[in-house]
């Protein structure tokens, strides 16, 4: 068991930058998640902290051992990848026992660590097996198990889920939760699915073009997201947002000309404009909220146990937002129907910093 | 089955026999003639398959010249040249593939630049280099310039082996605890095994057939390789073909048995690069 952690660190590929000074630390034993969009340096971030990757400036410490300079086979970490990289040549058995033969461990103990882990993992009955004469799922679950005999000091996961269909992915993600919970080790899973981030993570960094928006628990990253990227990427549907031009006392905000009050003034940004922000949840139909507005329906799309309707709301620019209701309430396209505002979860972002304001 | 394809089936096991028959066709008659005596040999009508076999050949090809020291002489150098070739091959493609090395794409073409140097251009210098060093009649000789010439080749094919092989397996090795050359000899030589047999078989059959430079370089008899052994049989007045087909036939079957063992991992190899599995 061990923390991890980065200071000021950056990567440079030739010219490019692609990590731009990142600071974490990850506490022992915590479950920690890297997101964001495709391309914004999560898998450069993780195989530095593993080693595979050079880090150009700033320090990483595992364990508070620094460990730049180490290579990766020093540095007591395990990894699963997004494509398994389980060796094709080897049994299922000998993909496990790697690690450790390299260690020179026993051959009792090989073949003890090996059945542990293939207990957890429900696998016994396939260590003979080439990888090749595997499903997905079972791929992903000897590649845990590879991980897991060795007993690292930290887990990094790079993707591990994205190769799995749906239902797998689900089912996979509630064995890695117990895993953790399980064996309390310090992980680092890099996804750029918000649902596995949010159910998984005690703490979630989301990224953007290789910085760190915000590093937060799940629920703050919802709640109180720091910026309008964070906000954007999270929840499902995304939140949504708004030109809106705050009124001189910061008290509300005035939306396709409609005011809307704020949970608490935001003195700071009195008389400017700024973007507006509401979940889908936190509108109402009928007047469940104060900030009761007209609204048109626009499109209806059912999910069984909710509905997601999105509605115009003003005359001359109309804005649409999505909203999500539970699917007792029946509406058509075209109606009108009066929502209302959830005020304590309306949400305020810079115009040209796009950062949450807060005062 | 239908008709359509039978046909298509039959039409290309014609083609195929026509390509073994062709193959063959040499080696076949070399093989009868090492079987014949020198009278039936010149006989009128010449006869096909041998009408009464005989080993004498190859018993006279043993004590006429020393074909069990060229034999030996070719399996040192041959053997010894194709090791050091699949080694640093090896370790060649390993870079071209995986480091990020500056004008990587100018290297490659050198590479196959050099592979195609006509040897004879190369004879004048290289002796001078192996008188110069006192390697003339050394195995070492040999060794080295077959080493030189069969190492771009090779390395090509085990390049694009070692391309089709993910990154994150060595990756995966070194999380696991090799260092990058145990991940290369432990993880990436045993995948890419078709290649380095490949590899194997090209530098060897390169080393085994060369003939000029085996000529000019090692001149005590001794010394002399199979191929160029091979053309010290001469009678004063006639060549004594079925001594000098036994003698090949000698030169031969090695290289058949090598291939034999081989074969399905080597024919794994040749295709293997096309079609990506
Ligand atoms: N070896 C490399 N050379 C040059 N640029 C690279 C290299 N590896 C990654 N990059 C660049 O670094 C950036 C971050 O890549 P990275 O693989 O970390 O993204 P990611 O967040 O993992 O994306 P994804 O979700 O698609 O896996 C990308 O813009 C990529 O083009
Ligand atoms: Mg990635």
């Amino acid at each position: 068991m061990a923390q991890v952690n980065l200071a000021r660190v950056t990567k440079s590929f030739g010219e490019t930058k692609v990590i731009h000074g990142i600071d974490l630390d990850i506490k022992s034993g915590e479950f920690v998640v890297f997101v964001g969009p495709s391309g914004c340096g999560k898998s450069t971030l993780l195989r530095m902290i593993a080693g595979l990757e050079t880090t150009t400036s700033g320090d990483i410490e595992i364990g508070s051992e620094r460990v730049n300079d180490l290579p990766p086979r020093s540095r007591d970490i395990a990894m699963v990848f997004q494509d398994y990289a389980l060796y094709p040549h080897k049994s299922v058995y000998e993909n496990m026992a790697f690690g450790l033969r390299l260690r020179k461990t026993s051959e009792e103990e090989i073949k003890r660590r090996v059945g542990d882990a293939a207990a957890i993992l429900q696998i016994e009955h396939l260590l003979e097996r080439k990888p090749r004469q595997l499903s997905g799922g079972q791929r992903q679950r000897v590649a845990m198990g590879r991980a897991i005999v060795r007993d690292p000091k930290a887990f990094l996961f790079d993707e591990p889920l994205s190769n799995l269909d749906a239902q797998l992915r689900n089912e996979m993600r509630t064995e890695i939760k117990k895993l953790h919970a399980r064996l309390g080790k310090t992980i680092i899973y890099v996804t750029h699915d918000q649902v596995e981030a949010m159910t998984l993570a005690d703490r979630i960094a989301v990224l953007s073009a290789g910085k760190v928006m915000q590093y937060a628990s799940p629920d703050e990253i919802y709640n109180r997201p720091a910026a309008k990227f964070v906000a954007g990427f999270t929840g499902s549907p995304a939140m949504n947002f708004a030109p809106a031009k705050v009124s001189a006392d910061g008290a509300s905000v005035m939306v396709a000309g409609t005011a809307i009050k704020l949970g608490y003034p935001r003195t700071s940004a009195g008389g400017r404009e700024a973007t507006f922000g509401i979940r889908p949840e936190d509108i109402s139909v009928g007047a469940e909220h104060a900030n009761e507005i007209s609204a048109r329906v626009v499109v209806v799309e059912p999910l069984g146990a909710e509905t997601l309707v999105t509605i115009a709301i003003g005359a001359e620019k109309p804005v649409e937002m999505v909203t999500r209701l539970s699917a007792d309430i029946k509406l058509a396209m075209g109606d009108t129907v009066n929502v209302s505002f959830n005020s304590a979860k309306t949400h305020l972002f810079d115009v040209t910093t796009d950062m949450a304001i807060t005062s | 089955m239908n008709l359509a394809t039978m046909k298509t089936k039959s039409m290309v096991m014609l083609a195929g026999l026509i390509v073994v028959v062709n193959g063959f066709f040499p080696a076949i008659w070399i093989l009868f003639t090492s079987l014949k005596t020198e009278s039936e040999l010149l006989q009128f009508p010449i006869t096909y398959i041998p009408r009464d076999p005989t080993m004498v050949n190859y018993y006279q090809a043993f004590t006429e010249k020393p074909l069990h020291l060229f034999i030996l002489n070719s399996v040192i150098v041959a053997g010894a040249s194709t090791i050091i070739t699949v080694f640093v091959a090896a370790l060649a493609a390993y870079a071209l593939t995986r480091l990020k090395l500056p004008k990587r794409n100018l290297i490659m073409s050198c590479l196959l630049a050099v592979s195609m140097f006509p040897l004879i251009s190369l004879i004048v210098p290289l002796f001078q280099v192996m008188r110069e060093l006192g390697l003339l009649n050394n195995y070492l000789s040999l060794i080295l310039p077959y080493t030189v010439l069969s190492l771009p080749v090779c390395t090509l094919v085990m390049a694009s082996f070692f391309q089709d092989i993910s990154p994150d397996l060595e990756a995966a090795a070194m999380v696991d605890g090799c260092t990058r050359v145990q991940a290369l000899f432990k993880i990436v030589m045993p995948l890419a095994a078709p290649g380095v047999f490949t590899a194997a078989i090209l530098a060897f059959v390169n080393a085994w057939d060369e003939f000029l430079l085996a000529l000019t370089f090692l001149s005590r008899e001794s010394m002399r390789t199979l191929s160029v052994g091979i053309t010290l049989y001469q009678g004063e007045f006639a060549f004594p073909w079925p001594l000098i087909s036994a003698a090949l036939i000698v030169a031969i079957v090695p290289v058949c048995i090598l291939i034999a063992i081989f074969q399905e991992r080597v024919v794994g190899g040749l295709t293997a690069g096309g079609v990506k599995g």
